[in-house]
């Protein structure tokens, strides 16, 4: 049987290296597949050259005319690209992903309790779990906020936590997205382009729905609206057809049958928020918003916003109309908060975290500082209120000038950075050049929260597409894998 | 419905009719042409005359009159532009349209961006895969859009544009020299597909009187203005629902003007006016109507609406990407 497996996917591996690194599908350079991988492994390799290729472009020009794209804009432009997709899924066994599944959960729970303790008593800052001034300094702190009563106490309703997985496969968190976390579109458009362009593998295998999500995300928004009507009115703010995730905007509004609407259609009087519409104006709840906390109210945050609008903070204050997710969330995913997560579980629900962080070194801590700077060659450095692959260093692979300049900034605001060891991201076979080879991934799973947690099984498995590269983010040269959660067998 | 949503619907159909009407009369206008007179070849005699008729004024570019109408990139009104700025319109609101819909415009947009500049063929390329895909977009239109505002916004954009593109057509002879007047006759014909209607209706010969007598006041050929004027006033009352031949807002009494005029006192005034400034006139009411729909449905966003589209796209861009730096 092991040998039959062999001969079969020969072609498609024998060159394949694990290299040392955690591989998701192999266990060792023999290529032994993991839990799940075999029937994928003999599916792919049963296709020919000619078939994987018509395949593969049957797919990108699906995703292309249908828009499903993501715009650059290096060339200050704005250029529309589909996101590169690697139609090889990446496969988690049920038993692994429940354990993915309590630690999101738990992660979320302490979380919100966080905030919504930070945001009136801030029982956590008085006893020193974590550092008052640190929460402070936070630039996405918004003390203009502290008891303002929000439905649930829910203030991250939408979080698009970043996981990986070490050299000996521990999934870790790597950050907590939970401003406006993106990427779920391209989860559910993945799914539907695997089972439309692979149907007879994935009858074969038996992967768990993400296609609800949509449902999930309008029940939550709607769990949250201040009007306990039967019928609340929920949006969709973007900034606009021109923002980088617009595909995604329109997606998502139009899944859930909700309006997408721009600052401009909207207008607050009297402490409510209206939508301008052919018929007058229209009362709205809740607002989905895809809009920073700095962009969303000109009379608040920043006055040149051309995009939000004016006086939606008084309306907000007034308990009128419910922002998703909800204002200065941004504390909870500052770098520095991050590394006191673990805290915040045990300070909140006395657990240990399931899912635990990277080690990571704190630029405000005299101890962690010293070593942050002599140790610079060797660490990642970010800077705490940066995403998306913004504003950090990776030092091995930095020139002179680039650590040089990092060291002064570190030196110059040491609250402002962080820094990690360079973690050996796991590794996943990818498709290159019609043969497999080992790519490194990451992880974001949805989690929706509302009235209830749901947890959408799966996610978006971003992979840096570069040989060699760490870098899984879009806009510089990553792509996505569908993933695949497989459902409890029936004789376990 | 949203203002905005129905702004974009009603400029994506609008944008698309004036691409297809110039997309159609330019193929005819260039058949049509080979058989005119020598005093009429090289660019400047060819082309000059289209561009007076869709009012795109002088062009200031180095490209030749061809390529500043099909494929230019400064002239916005060009088709070029127009299938794009219809494409930006059907991305701003895409949820509200069918899938098919937007993956006909998209689609219609990446080829004709695919063509080669340099292929020889190109413009009529354009001018084709253009009039085709937007066939193929109405059809879609018709047969999967709900019946609702969102299809009478559609609509308006397509029959405003038509009918003033149409009474465009129709005043192509003025701009031409006298001998070739009879040509534009046949063009304009053609690039409103009402060849065969007219064969049908007058027998073989082509004259002033019945070409433009079809096209301006059938109240059964679907291009004429006056079936185009008349679904505009059905669809304004659709949307606003007041009764027929009453109105609630200026759009209405303007539309309900204009048909009356077109119903009652077409080919007198025509005499008394001349083709020229008639067809000038129709298209000042147009206008007004196309102002009047502003106010009533869109304006009530504070923020200006495209007069300026292309330095109002930029303004956008500009905006919406301060915040995508975000994971």
């Amino acid at each position: 049987m092991e040998d039959a497996y062999k001969k079969g996917v020969k072609p498609l591996i024998q060159s394949y290296e694990t290299e040392s690194f955690f591989d998701e599908a192999f266990l060792d350079d023999s290529c032994q597949p993991r839990e799940g991988y075999g029937p994928t492994l003999e599916f792919f390799a049963d296709l020919s050259p000619g078939q994987m290729q018509a395949s593969l472009r049957s797919l990108e020009r699906a995703f292309l005319k249908q828009g499903v794209t993501f715009t650059v804009y290096s060339d200050g432009q704005g250029t529309e690209r589909i996101f590169p997709f690697d139609p090889f899924p990446r496969i988690i066994p049920h038993d692994e992903w429940s354990v993915i599944d309590e630690g999101l959960r738990q992660r979320m729970k302490a979380l919100n309790m966080f905030l919504a303790d930070i945001y009136s008593e801030g029982r956590i800052l008085k006893e020193g779990i974590v550092p008052e001034y640190l929460v402070k300094t936070s630039k996405h702190y918004r003390s203009e906020f502290a008891g303002v009563k929000i439905p649930h106490d829910t203030y991250i309703h939408i979080c698009g936590s970043d996981l990986i997985r070490d050299h000996t496969g521990q999934y870790c968190v790597l950050e907590d997205n939970g401003r406006c976390p993106s990427g779920v579109s391209y989860m559910l458009e993945n799914r539907s382009a695997m089972k439309r362009t692979f149907p007879d593998l994935f009858r074969q295998m038996n992967v768990e729905k993400v296609g609800t999500y949509p449902k999930e995300l309008l029940n939550t928004l709607r769990s949250v609206s201040p009007r306990q009507q039967d019928d609340p009115v929920c949006v969709l703010l973007t900034p606009g057809q021109y923002n980088s995730a617009y595909f995604e905007h329109t997606f998502l509004a139009q899944q859930m049958g909700i309006e997408i609407v721009e600052g401009r259609d909207l207008v607050v009087d009297n402490e409510r928020v209206y939508m301008h519409t052919t018929r007058g104006l229209v009362q709205v709840d809740v607002i989905y918003r895809r809009v920073d906390d700095d962009f969303l109210d000109p009379h608040f945050f920043r006055p040149d916003s051309t995009l939000g609008v004016a006086d939606l903070m008084r309306a907000y204050r007034a308990g009128n109309v419910t922002l998703v997710n909800a204002i200065g969330t941004g504390v909870a995913d500052d770098k520095a908060t991050y590394a006191y997560v673990p805290d915040m579980i045990k300070f909140y629900l006395g657990e240990e975290a399931i899912l635990p962080n990277i080690q990571t070194f704190l630029g405000n801590k005299e101890d962690d500082l010293k070593y942050i700077l002599e140790n610079l060659d060797d660490l990642v450095i970010k800077a705490v209120d940066e995403a998306g692959g913004y504003g950090m260093l990776i030092g091995p692979a930095a020139s002179k000038e680039e650590r040089d300049e990092f060291r002064a900034k570190v030196k110059d605001n040491p609250r402002g950075y962080i820094a990690q060891p360079v973690i050996s991201l796991s590794r996943h076979p990818t498709f290159c050049d019609g043969t497999l080879e080992g790519r490194h991934v990451d992880l974001r799973p949805f989690v929706l929260t509302g009235k209830k947690t749901v947890v959408t099984p799966g996610g978006l498995t971003r992979v840096a597409l570069r040989k060699g590269s760490l870098v899984v983010n879009s806009s510089q040269g990553g792509g996505s894998k569908d993933t695949w959660v497989l459902k409890k067998s029936k004789n376990s | 419905m949203l203002s905005r949503v129905a702004e974009n619907l009603y400029w994506m159909s609008r944008n698309l009719e004036r691409a297809d009407n110039l997309s159609r009369l330019v193929i005819a206008h260039q058949s049509e042409l080979l058989d005119a007179t020598a005093s009429l070849k090289g660019d400047q005699y060819e082309w000059h005359p289209l561009l007076e008729v869709t009012a795109m004024g002088d062009s200031e570019s180095d490209e030749d009159l061809l390529t500043y109408m099909v494929s230019s990139e400064e002239n916005t009104q060009s088709i070029l532009k127009s299938v794009f700025f219809a494409r930006e319109n059907a991305r701003a609101i895409r949820d509200q349209i069918a899938e098919e819909m937007w993956i006909e415009l998209n689609s219609l947009w990446l080829e004709l961006k695919q063509i080669d500049p340099t292929d020889w063929n190109r413009h009529k390329l354009i001018c084709e895969m253009t009039q085709q895909s937007s066939l193929i977009f109405r059809g879609i239109e018709y047969s999967s859009l709900p019946r609702t505002d969102v299809w009478a916004f559609v609509q308006l954009g397509e029959y405003l544009e038509r009918a003033d593109k149409t009474s465009r057509i129709v005043d192509l002879p003025h701009f031409l020299p006298k001998k070739d007047a009879a040509s534009a006759w046949n063009t304009m014909l053609r690039a409103s597909s009402a060849t065969a209607e007219h064969r049908q209706r007058y027998g073989g010969e082509v004259n002033a009187a019945n070409a433009s007598s079809l096209l301006l006041f059938s109240s059964t050929f679907p291009r004429s203005v006056r079936y185009c004027v008349k679904k505009i006033d059905e669809l304004l009352h659709f949307i606003s629902g007041t009764a027929p031949g009453d109105y609630l807002n200026e759009a209405e009494r303007e539309a309900g003007a204009l048909l009356a005029r077109l119903n009652f006192s077409g080919v007198e005034e025509i005499g008394e006016m001349g083709l020229h400034d008639y067809v000038d006139s129709i298209q000042v009411e147009l206008n007004q109507i196309g102002w009047e729909i502003m106010q009533r449905y869109f304006l009530l966003c504070r923020d200006a609406p495209p007069s300026n589209a292309e330095a109002y796209v930029t303004s956008r861009m500009q905006a919406q990407q301060q915040v995508q730096k975000q994971g």
